[in-house]
C-alpha cells in the first residue's frame, strides 16, 4: 500500500505504510491509497484527505486516523468512471456515477499527476481490476530537508550548501596543484615586499632625514642611498613577482573554467529533453559562455586579489600593533562600519547582478529566435517591428546594467568615505602623538603609508564582492546544471537489448508534459516486429508525444512500456537508441559535409557505405550534382539546401543507421510531389523488416500501413487496417478521410 | 419537457440569437439549451483570451476540445445563464492573490516564496523566465511556479512595506 501524505502547502510524500491501516481494517476494507489534499472545497488552500479502500472511496475534512468519519463516500458499485479536471490554479478529481458527476475533492496543479494517478487506481477499481498507486510520481519536497523541490526533475537547491559552492570551486584546483601552490607563494611573496616601503620610509625620516640615529651628514646621505637602493630592489621584485603571479593565476583561471565549461557541456547533452524545454536555449548559452567566463576572472583577478589584501590586512595590523599599539587601535575604529557595509553591499548587488543575468538570459533568448526567424520576419516585411521589439529589450538589458553599476558605485563611495575617517583620526591622534613626542614623524609617515594598504581589503570589496557575486551566482547556476540528474543510459540492472527484436507494448500509459494536463491517457497497445504502425489525428492529439515516448525522451508518468517484454526503463538505453532511427519533418543538419552528416549516426561507416546509404535514399544523384559532392558544406542547420534534399540525407542517416525500430514523424509533409514520390520510394525500402511508427498527415500515405492507431485527445480512439476503419462510417478516421477528400476537391476546384 | 440531447460534436449555427441559449447546471456538468428543446449536456466555458480581455471573447466548448460558439456579450443572457457561467468562469480562472510576502530567497537560481494570498498560507518555487513572469495590466504580475500554479502579484503600492522590501531586494 502506498499512502501519501500532504502539508498546507503542497508537498506530498509517497512512502508505504502501515499503521495507519488499522481503522480500515477494523471496518474490514483494505486501504488501497490515501492523499492529502492542499485545496479545501472551498478552494483555500488547506487539508482534506482521498482514502481509497477496495471496497470505497472516501473523503475526509480532517486526519482520517484522528476523526474516521467521511465527509463523504462512495462505493465502487455505484462509480462508473473516475477522471481529473484541472483549471488555472487547482483542479478536482471527478468521479462519475450512474445519474450524475460529482466532484469529490479539489487539489493545486502541484498534486495533479498524484490525484491523476488516484483517478486511474480508482477506475481500475471500480473495474474490478487490482491497482496499485505508481512508485514514479513526481517528489515534491526534498526528502533530506523538507523544503519545496525547484522543478519535476530538480535536485534541492537548498541541500546543495552555499559554502559548499566555494568548496566545489576550490575543488577544480586539485588537478592544478602545482599551479595552485606556485600562485599561494608568489602572493605571500608579493605581500611581503609591499610590507617593506613604509618600514624604509620610516627609517629615511627618522635616521636619514631628521638625524635622530646621530651620524654625520654623509653618513646620514649615505644611509639615504642605501634605503633608497633597497625601494628599488623591492619595487623590482614587486613586479617581478606580480607578473609571474598574474600569468600563473591566468594559467589556472583557464584551465578550470574550459574544464568547467566541458563538464557543463558534456552534461547538457546527457539532460533528458525535458530539463532543455524547461530552460530554454538562451540561458542555457548565456550559463556556457557568461557564467564560467565570470568564473574565469574571478578565479585569475579575484582569488589572488582577495588573498594578497587579506594576507596584508594580518601583516599590516601586526607591525602597527607591535610599533605603536594605541594608534594602531584608532586605525581599527572604522573597520566594524565598513565590514558592516560590505556585507550590506554584498547583498544588494548579488540580487542586482541577479536580476542582470535574467534579463541578459532572456534578451539572448529572444535574440536567437529572432536571428533564427529572420526569413519569417523578412517574409512578412517585420524588420522594423523586429528592431522595435530589440531596442526595447537592449534598452532593459542597459537599464539593468546602468542600475547595478550605478548601484555598486555609490555604495563604494560611502564606503571610501566610511575609509577616510580612519586617515583623519590617525592624522588626528598621530600628529598629537608627534606634537608631544610620544611617536616620531617617521613613525606617522609610516602609518598612514600602511593605511592605505590596511583599508584597501574592505575598501575595494565592493569590486570584490562583483566579483564573487558574479562568479558565485554563475557557480550556482553552473553546479546547479552539473547536479541535475541525467537521462540513465546504463541504470543499475538495466539489460542490453542486442539485437532489438521490435516488439512493442504500452500499458495503461499516462504521460503529461505539464503537471495534471495528460497528453496521453491510459494507452494499453501492443505491436508486433516488423509491423508498420499508422499514427493518425488532429494535430495535438498525442501522435508526437507517443513517439517521444517510443524513443524514451520522456517517461511515463503511470503505466509501462515494454519492448522485447523488457520494461523500457530497464533497458540500457545507449543500446536501445542504437537501434533506432529518426526520420523528422523538420531534419536537422549539422553544420558539415552532407558525408559527414549522413554517418552522423555511423561515423565509423566506410565512404561506400555512406553512398549505399544515400543510394537507398534517392539522394545520391543530387548529392553527386553538388559541385563538392559529398564533400558539400551543408551550411548551420543546413540552409545550403532544400527541404527535399535535407530530408533525403536524414532518411540516408537513419539507413545508414540500419535500426530495427524506425520513426517516421510526418517525413513527406514540406516537399513537393516529385520530392515526396523519392522519399516515398526511400521510405519502403527503409521500412522493410523494421518495426515503424508513421506519422503522417496525408493519410493517403499510410494506406499500406499494418495497422493504424487513431488519436484523439491523448488517447487511441480506434485501431486497425485503413479498410478496416473505412468500414466505420462514423468513426474518426473514416472522417479525417472524407475531409481530406473533401479539401483536395476544394483545391482542384479553386485550382 | 425533455429536450433534444445533442451529440457532443454537434453544430450550432454560430449565428444563432444568444437570446435562444439558455445555461444550466445539470447532473452532467454544465448544460447549453438552445431554443427550449436541443441541449449539448456537458459544455465548458472558457476566455479565448483571459490575460488580455478578461471580460469578453467567451468560447463554449465540447468535450475534445471543440467550441461550438463565442458569446460577446453575456448580458443578453438571461439570469440563470451568466451567473452560472460566471460561477464557472470564476471559478476555472481562480488565482490566489498575494497579500503579504513572508520571506522571499534565492537559492542556486530558482526563487522560493512564502506568501500569504487571497486564498490562505502558500509556500512556491518559482524560475525566473519571461514564461513564468507575465506582466498584466494596472501593474499586476502574474507568476507560474514549478508545477504550473498562479499567483497574482499586485501593484507593488498595495503591498506592506516589508512585503516590498523583500521584493525589492530580491527582484530589483
Amino acid at each position: 500500500m502506498a499512502v501519501a501524505t500532504e502539508r498546507r502547502d503542497g508537498a506530498a510524500t509517497v512512502s508505504t505504510g502501515c499503521n495507519e491501516r488499522r481503522v480500515w481494517q477494523l471496518l474490514g476494507e483494505r486501504e488501497q491509497l490515501r492523499l492529502q489534499s492542499d485545496v479545501d472545497q472551498a478552494d483555500r488552500f488547506g487539508q482534506r484527505w482521498l482514502l481509497v479502500t477496495d471496497r470505497r472511496v472516501l473523503v475526509f475534512a480532517q486526519d482520517p486516523d484522528v476523526a474516521p468519519q467521511p465527509a463523504t463516500a462512495f462505493s465502487f458499485d455505484e462509480i462508473k468512471d473516475a477522471d481529473t479536471e484541472i483549471e488555472v490554479s487547482a483542479g478536482g478529481l471527478v468521479l462519475t456515477l450512474a445519474h450524475n458527476r460529482v466532484e469529490v475533492i479539489r487539489f493545486s496543479r502541484t498534486l495533479a499527476a498524484h490525484f491523476a494517478d488516484a483517478a486511474r487506481v480508482i477506475r481500475s477499481l471500480a473495474e474490478g481490476v487490482p491497482a496499485q498507486p505508481s512508485d514514479k510520481l513526481p517528489l515534491i519536497r526534498c526528502p533530506r530537508c523538507g523544503r519545496l523541490l525547484p522543478g519535476r526533475h530538480a535536485r534541492c537547491s537548498v541541500c546543495i550548501q552555499t559554502h559548499a559552492v566555494l568548496l566545489r570551486i576550490a575543488g577544480y584546483l586539485r588537478p592544478h596543484r602545482a599551479i595552485a601552490v606556485a600562485v599561494v607563494l608568489a602572493t605571500l611573496g608579493r605581500t611581503l615586499i609591499q610590507l617593506i616601503p613604509p618600514l624604509v620610509t620610516r627609517r629615511m625620516i627618522d635616521g636619514a632625514l631628521q638625524g635622530h640615529a646621530g651620524g654625520t651628514v654623509d653618513q646620514r646621505f649615505h644611509l639615504m642611498t642605501s634605503l633608497v637602493g633597497i625601494l628599488i630592489v623591492a619595487a623590482i621584485a614587486g613586479a617581478g613577482i606580480q607578473t609571474v603571479s598574474q600569468w600563473l593565476a591566468a594559467l589556472l583561471g583557464g584551465r578550470i573554467t574550459a574544464q568547467m565549461r566541458g563538464e557543463v557541456y558534456r552534461k547538457l547533452e546527457h539532460l533528458p529533453l525535458a530539463f532543455h524545454n524547461e530552460r530554454g536555449t538562451g540561458s542555457l548559452l548565456a550559463l556556457i559562455n557568461q557564467d564560467t567566463a565570470a568564473l574565469e576572472q574571478f578565479l585569475v583577478q579575484g582569488v589572488p586579489f582577495i588573498a594578497t589584501n587579506v594576507l596584508m590586512f594580518v601583516f599590516i595590523l601586526g607591525v602597527l600593533l607591535k610599533v605603536q599599539w594605541e594608534l594602531a587601535l584608532i586605525v581599527l575604529i572604522p573597520v566594524p562600519l565598513m565590514l558592516f557595509g560590505s556585507q550590506r553591499i554584498w547583498v544588494r548587488t548579488s540580487s542586482l547582478y541577479r536580476r542582470w543575468w535574467r534579463v541578459r538570459a532572456a534578451f539572448s533568448s529572444r535574440l536567437s529566435e529572432s536571428l533564427y526567424g529572420i526569413r519569417v520576419s523578412k517574409a512578412f516585411a517585420q524588420e522594423d517591428r523586429e528592431s522595435t521589439e530589440f531596442d526595447q529589450r537592449n534598452g532593459v538589458l542597459r537599464e539593468a546594467g546602468i542600475k547595478t553599476a550605478v548601484t555598486s558605485q555609490r555604495l563604494s563611495t560611502t564606503l571610501n568615505f566610511i575609509n577616510s575617517t580612519g586617515i583623519f583620526l590617525v592624522w588626528l591622534f598621530g600628529g598629537h602623538d608627534v606634537i608631544y613626542g610620544v611617536i616620531s614623524l617617521g613613525t606617522l609617515v609610516m602609518f598612514n603609508s600602511y593605511l592605505g594598504q590596511f583599508y584597501a581589503p574592505l575598501q575595494y570589496f565592493t569590486q570584490v564582492s562583483q566579483w564573487m557575486s558574479q562568479a558565485f551566482a554563475g557557480a550556482e547556476r553552473v553546479f546547479e546544471v552539473l547536479d541535475s540528474p541525467e537521462e540513465a543510459y546504463v541504470a543499475p540492472g538495466s539489460v542490453a537489448l542486442s539485437p532489438l527484436q521490435g516488439s512493442l507494448e504500452f500499458r495503461d500509459v499516462t504521460f503529461s508534459y505539464e503537471r495534471g494536463k495528460p497528453a496521453l491517457k491510459h494507452i494499453s497497445v501492443s505491436v508486433k516486429p516488423g509491423e508498420m504502425i499508422g499514427l493518425v489525428g488532429r494535430s495535438g492529439s498525442g501522435k508526437s508525444t507517443f513517439i517521444h515516448l517510443v524513443n524514451r525522451f520522456y517517461e511515463p508518468d503511470s503505466g509501462q512500456i515494454l519492448v522485447d517484454g523488457v520494461d523500457l526503463q530497464r533497458i540500457d538505453l545507449r543500446s536501445f537508441r542504437e537501434q533506432v532511427g529518426v526520420v523528422l519533418q523538420d531534419p536537422f543538419l549539422f553544420s558539415g559535409t552532407v558525408a559527414e552528416n549522413i554517418a552522423y549516426a555511423r561515423p565509423d561507416a566506410s565512404f561506400r557505405q555512406i553512398v549505399a546509404a544515400a543510394k537507398a535514399a534517392n539522394a545520391h544523384d543530387f548529392i553527386v550534382s553538388l559541385e563538392d559532392g559529398y564533400s558539400f558544406r551543408v551550411g548551420e542547420r543546413g540552409h545550403r539546401l532544400s527541404g527535399g534534399e535535407r530530408q533525403r540525407i536524414s532518411i540516408a542517416r537513419a539507413i545508414l543507421r540500419d535500426p530495427q525500430l524506425l520513426i517516421l514523424d510526418e517525413a513527406t509533409a514540406s516537399v513537393d510531389t516529385e520530392t515526396e514520390r523519392l522519399i516515398q520510394e526511400a521510405l519502403a525500402r527503409l521500412v522493410q523488416g523494421r518495426t515503424t511508427f508513421a506519422i503522417a498527415h496525408r493519410l493517403s500515405t499510410l494506406r499500406n500501413a499494418d495497422r493504424l492507431f487513431v488519436f484523439e485527445g491523448g488517447e487511441i480512439k480506434e485501431t486497425g487496417t485503413h479498410d478496416e476503419l473505412m468500414e466505420m462510417p462514423h468513426g474518426i478516421y473514416h472522417r479525417l478521410v472524407e475531409l481530406q477528400r473533401e479539401v483536395s476537391r476544394i483545391r482542384v476546384v479553386g485550382g | 419537457m425533455e429536450d433534444h440531447i445533442l451529440a457532443p460534436e454537434s453544430d450550432l449555427d454560430p449565428h444563432t440569437d444568444p437570446r435562444l441559449l439558455h445555461f444550466s447546471r445539470g447532473r452532467w456538468g454544465l448544460r447549453l439549451t438552445v431554443d427550449g428543446d436541443r441541449s449539448l449536456w456537458r459544455v465548458r466555458i472558457r476566455f479565448a483570451d483571459p490575460l488580455r480581455y478578461p471580460d469578453e471573447f467567451i468560447s463554449v466548448l465540447t468535450d475534445p476540445d471543440r467550441e461550438v460558439l463565442m458569446l460577446n456579450d453575456l448580458t443578453v443572457l438571461d439570469e440563470e445563464s451568466q451567473r452560472v457561467i460566471n460561477e464557472s468562469l470564476g471559478r476555472f480562472y481562480a488565482v490566489p492573490a498575494i497579500t503579504r510576502v513572508r520571506s522571499l530567497s534565492y537559492k542556486l537560481g530558482p526563487l522560493y516564496w512564502h506568501v500569504d494570498t487571497t486564498h490562505g498560507e502558500r509556500e512556491f518555487v518559482l524560475h525566473w523566465s519571461s514564461e513564468n513572469v507575465v506582466d498584466l495590466p494596472g501593474g499586476r504580475v502574474r507568476l507560474m511556479d514549478v508545477s504550473g500554479n498562479r499567483y497574482d502579484l499586485p501593484d507593488l503600492g498595495t503591498l506592506d512595506e516589508d512585503s516590498r522590501k523583500l521584493i525589492m531586494e530580491a527582484l530589483t
